[in-house]
């Protein structure tokens, strides 16, 4: 993110907000959808500071630090949802986390090794990798859109 | 071009640090990981454990590919994996369409049609 942009903390808010109306099993689908939804807001406005100011450089340096915010909230939301969980699979994964084998930076990094190569992640598209549905949207995007011919003046 | 190769191309043209790059890409894959692993607990949490408990006993690509296939087979759970995917990709090429020079995005329609 460009260095010395103010971007309203409104995350924070939300957070003390949802808070104090979380029962003590944690926060409803609702609440979390609130507080995602809001979240993402936030780290948009701050891309979109950042790249007004310093192009699609700063935007993308904006990106990543809102994609490694999000990383760490979810991590967290994820490892208590698995351990609030009542079954055979949640409990193994929260000895896992108990044990330090599931949690923090460089577990992630191995988890999604894998994740990273079968790629294509879209099921439904068969074949159709994660590769060519960014080249898709890329031409969507970026290509000129052709302009309608104006009308002829009609005659009076 | 794979995924990483049309990533690093338009990093590249962004100017974005040559040492941040590899960063950048396996951010994206973390954070696309993680999106997906929560959106599919929303529509059903055995499915999420089958991801993770998936990844948490190192499967290999072939596996995880193997899982996402069988829990896919729920429409429910279908939907957010094409819809999280679709949106965390929408996001980066918004980014790109909004704060890329002309230059700059001619450069990239270039590279992805090589």
């Amino acid at each position: 993110m460009a260095e010395g942009q103010e971007v309203p903390d409104q995350e924070g808010d939300a957070g003390s907000q949802n808070s104090q109306s979380e029962s003590p099993l944690g926060p409803s689908d609702a609440q979390r959808d609130a507080k995602e939804n809001l979240a993402d807001k936030v780290d948009d406005n701050k891309v979109e500071a950042a790249g007004h100011k310093g192009g699609l450089k700063a935007a993308f340096a904006a990106r990543l630090n809102s994609w490694h915010e999000t990383l760490l909230r979810i991590q967290e939301e994820e490892y208590e949802r698995v351990q609030r969980r009542e079954s055979d699979v949640s409990n193994r994964l929260s000895s896992k986390v108990e044990a330090g084998q599931l949690h923090g930076k460089e577990s992630i990094q191995v988890l999604i090794q894998p994740f990273r190569e079968i790629e294509s992640i879209a099921i439904k598209r068969g074949p159709l990798l994660l590769g060519a549905v960014m080249v898709g949207a890329l031409r969507d995007r970026l290509q000129p859109k052709p302009q309608m011919p104006k009308a002829p003046p009609s005659a009076k | 071009m794979n995924f990483d190769e049309i990533l690093t191309k338009v990093l590249e043209i962004a100017e974005f640090p040559a040492q941040k790059r590899q960063e950048f890409i396996n951010t994206f894959y973390e954070y696309l990981y993680m999106r997906m692993v929560s959106e599919i607990r929303e529509a059903d949490e055995e499915s999420a454990d089958k991801v993770m408990e998936a990844n948490s006993q190192k499967a290999n690509a072939k596996k995880l590919k193997q899982t996402f296939g069988e829990i896919s087979q729920n429409p429910k759970v279908k939907a957010k994996i094409d819809g999280v995917t679709d949106e965390v990709i929408a996001k980066l090429v918004d980014d790109v369409a909004e704060y890329a020079t002309d230059e700059q995005k001619q450069k990239i329609l270039t590279a992805i049609s090589s």
